[in-house]
């Protein structure tokens, strides 16, 4: 098992080392000199290409990579163009709100997925069924930015329960997760259903049912726990996504997370601070990835035994 | 399940409760808060180190310059109490206000006014505009002499803009000064700053011209228009500077709230790049000019809010002269002046612009197809887009160009003198007759002859067109109607110290 662990570490590296060389190669590609970024429109030309030699920025590029690798080992992110912070300070700063954003997100999209998903299973073509299937297709349909818009109307404006934007209290943090969890509770929902619609087909439930036992253990004690392992992993890698896929929701509700970093890096070329954000996130998701692929071990016995076979 | 759920909510729990800080609710009768909400927040907190309209108005509370610039214009007393400029124009004395401190409760004094002054001056930001100082001195503690290298009249209005005092003890004593932490002499001073979302201030209380009304002042950064619109009403915020046109309706329907609005210095323009062609050829820059309709930019892109541009100078301003109007659209004249140039049949170029023009592109794109011209546009990072003008990588580019105050000189001398290839004239304009009427504003001492030199020039770039201003962008601010001494500023510059609760 820790051997598996550390197996799956060590291809982390090649991973990271790749998404480094796409971000870098296409950063380089993109016009805008460092120079000009920092020191502003109005910079004298000598100023700013004697920044621009400083940063390298007239270095063959594979110097440039080869520098900024030497530099990510060493665990400087390089600074900030435009505020001159450092990068790994302003990831820091916004990372709170960002996990704690996909985490209310992953509960709500479980909490109302997984329950959803057997009713669904259990009771396979009644009109209960087909409705839950259209409405989460509804939702992942509808995007993200329209739907903040009216849950804020409905609940900010016309109710007056939570508030429109921010992320200072818990309150701040339950329209957000809402639009995050509907728009993509379908992942989790269909397959919820597809996996419980298995497990009922299977020997050992219609045995069950033959000796006698109740429809609610059956469902619950038998079906449910054989069916949630494609599930869990299906809610960890939308965990995964979920880090990086806030952009839009915490733009709409205005929320200082790593998203609304991203998009301000890219919208003033602010290179480290861009290409610090993508590399981070690209190294949670692998995270997460990594804890799904572990925690099947724990919840299915039979993987389990198999590692410790080995 | 049931135990990895609680596990699950506890973690949840404990990450929110980092997150979460004090709400700063008022206590009942009057309000002693301010939320403004603006589209990003301060890029720097150095008075002297940034280059964005929305930082100036968050600094101007923090740091006091020498001189203001008052809503309409005039030049009021800042640090300084009262200033004289000797008659050649050269010589400017300020005398600064007896007792005023920084915010660490230290004196403010003129050496630390020509600390900053030549801060100003030393700046990639906005040294530019004061490469005309010759020198700067410290005469006495409240007494601070500035010569310059040439009169030049929009130095004070540059001053109002820039000079922000700031420590020379605390600069030079702090490292990154203006990183984490700030100190001014201003209204409010600085508490915290998180990044990406609100930047808080507080009423200083030994400030010179005594404590602001309002105590507690916060700017929030609202990344979407339509729920900081939604925000407002609700009450989260007091003010929005900048309000989307899509969002007015709504601010307008509120009878809770005030929309305010005045035509701004900052215009929205179409520019063509004179050193190649097809653009290099005078009559054909003229020929876009009589095929373009400014209206009907001003419609699709603001629901016609904005108005037109006639002339790249402002009524009211140094140098307007109501005969300096681009011509009306007259596309028979326009197709004439294509066939003499030797495009009858049309051609193709390359316009460049950001997605923030992109409304303002496609109709002149549509307004050009009837002279058989068509535009391959391609749409740019703001960042990026600088990068393309600086290289001149264009045949023509839809931007933005604006005073910074309103002196002809500081848009017009950037824009068109031939020297300023890389800090505004990207379109390479480059005639010696405009070059000697921009010399002659820049360096005549009285309005009248300034008045007379900018005509002249703005007579020629109306022949020439290099570029055509196309709207004014309309400036707003939407507010609680609640809030007193609040309005629309043309400069875009929000002052909270003039504000007060009802």
């Amino acid at each position: 098992m820790y051997r598996y662990i550390a197996k799956r570490i060590c291809m982390l590296i090649p991973v990271l080392l790749g998404i480094t060389l796409i971000i870098f190669t296409i950063m380089s590609l993109a016009p805008g000199e460092p120079g000009r970024i920092i020191l502003g429109e109005r910079a004298s030309p000598e100023a700013v290409e004697e920044l621009n030699r400083e940063l390298g920025y007239y270095d063959p590029f594979i110097v440039q990579y080869l520098n900024y690798l030497k530099d990510i080992c060493t665990g400087n992110m390089g600074n900030s163009y435009k505020t001159g912070l450092p990068v790994i300070e302003e990831i820091m700063a916004r990372l709170p709100v960002t996990i704690s954003l996909a985490a209310l997100a992953m509960l709500f999209s479980t909490l109302m997925s997984v329950p959803l998903g057997v009713l669904a299973a259990v009771k396979q073509h009644s009109i209960f069924d087909s409705l839950t299937m259209v409405a989460a297709l509804f939702f992942t349909a509808m995007p993200a930015f329209w739907l903040g818009i009216l849950l804020i109307l409905f609940f900010s404006i016309y109710l007056g329960i939570f508030p429109v934007m921010g992320a200072s209290s818990f309150r701040h943090f339950v329209l957000p997760a809402l639009t995050l969890a509907l728009t993509n509770m379908a992942i989790d929902l269909r397959m919820t259903r597809s996996s419980m619609l298995e497990v009922m087909r299977q020997d050992y439930i219609r045995t069950a049912r033959a000796k006698g036992v109740s429809d609610k253990v059956v469902i619950f004690r038998h079906a449910l726990k054989n069916a949630m392992i494609p599930v869990i992993t299906s809610i960890g890698i939308n965990f995964g996504y979920l880090l990086g896929g806030t952009i839009v929701t915490e733009q709409v509700f205005g929320m200082p997370g790593l998203g609304s970093l991203l998009i301000n890096a890219i919208r003033t070329k602010d290179t480290p601070l861009l290409t610090g954000t993508v590399l981070f996130l690209a190294f949670m998701f692998s995270v997460v990835t990594l804890i799904v692929d572990v925690s099947y071990g724990f919840f299915d016995p039979k993987i389990k035994a198999q590692y410790q076979q080995r | 399940m049931k135990k990895r759920c609680v596990a699950l909510a506890l973690i949840l729990a404990f990450m929110v409760s980092l997150t979460a800080c004090s709400s700063g609710e008022n206590t009942d009768g009057k309000k002693d808060s301010i939320t403004i909400g603006v589209s990003y927040l301060a890029t720097s907190m150095d008075p002297q180190g940034y280059d964005t309209q929305i930082t100036e108005s968050i600094l101007s509370n923090v740091y006091e310059p020498l001189v203001r610039v008052a809503a309409d214009g005039s030049i009021i007393p800042g640090a300084a109490e009262k200033w004289t400029v000797s008659e050649d124009g050269l010589v400017y004395t300020f005398s600064l206000f007896p007792d005023m401190y920084f915010h660490d409760g230290s004196k403010v004094t003129a050496e630390d006014a020509a600390f900053s002054l030549q801060r100003c001056v030393d700046s990639s930001f906005v040294g530019t505009y004061f490469k005309y100082i010759d020198k700067i001195e410290a005469v006495d503690e409240q007494t601070l002499q500035v010569t310059l290298k040439y009169a030049y009249s929009p130095f004070l209005a540059l001053a109002g803009a820039y000079s922000g005092i700031t420590s020379k003890a605390y600069v030079e004593s702090t490292e990154d000064p203006f990183l984490r932490q700030t100190m001014g002499s201003g209204p409010y001073k600085f508490i915290s700053y998180t990044q990406g979302e609100s930047m808080k201030f507080e009423a200083f209380d030994k400030y010179h011209l005594g404590e602001a009304p309002i105590k507690y002042l916060t700017y929030k950064m609202t990344a979407n228009g339509s729920s900081a619109a939604l925000a407002l009403r609700n009450g989260e915020l007091d003010a929005l500077i900048g309000v989307d046109t899509t969002n007015r309706a709504q601010i307008q329907n509120d009878e809770n709230l005030v929309l305010s609005n005045t035509q701004s210095l900052m215009s929205s323009l179409i520019a063509f790049n004179c050193a190649q062609a097809p653009f290099d050829d005078p009559k054909v820059r003229m020929a876009m000019v009589l095929a373009i309709d400014k209206e009907a930019v001003s419609m699709a892109a603001t629901d016609g809010i904005a108005k037109v541009a006639d002339s790249h100078i402002p009524e009211g301003m140094v140098g307007y002269s109501s005969e300096d109007k681009t011509p009306e659209p007259d596309l028979e004249k326009a197709k004439q002046l294509l066939a003499e140039a030797g495009y009858a049949d049309g051609f193709t170029f390359k316009l460049v612009t950001t997605s923030a023009r992109s409304i303002h592109a496609e109709v002149i794109l549509e307004n050009l197809l009837a002279l058989n011209v068509k535009a391959e546009m391609e749409i740019v990072e703001t960042a990026a887009f600088y990068d393309v003008l600086g290289k001149g990588a264009f045949d023509a580019y839809i931007g933005g160009w604006g005073y910074i105050c309103p002196d002809p000189d500081v848009y017009i001398y950037d824009m068109f003198y031939s020297q300023n290839v890389s800090t505004g004239n990207y379109v390479r304009y480059n005639n010696p007759e405009v070059d000697k009427y921009l010399d002659e504003g820049r360096y005549a001492l009285t309005t009248e002859e300034r008045q007379a030199a900018y005509e002249n020039a703005m007579r020629i770039i109306r022949e020439e067109v290099p570029n055509i201003p196309l709207i004014w962008n309309d400036a707003n601010i939407a507010y609680n109607k609640n809030l007193q001494g609040i309005e629309a500023v043309n400069t875009e510059q929000y002052f909270v110290y003039n504000y007060s609760w009802a």
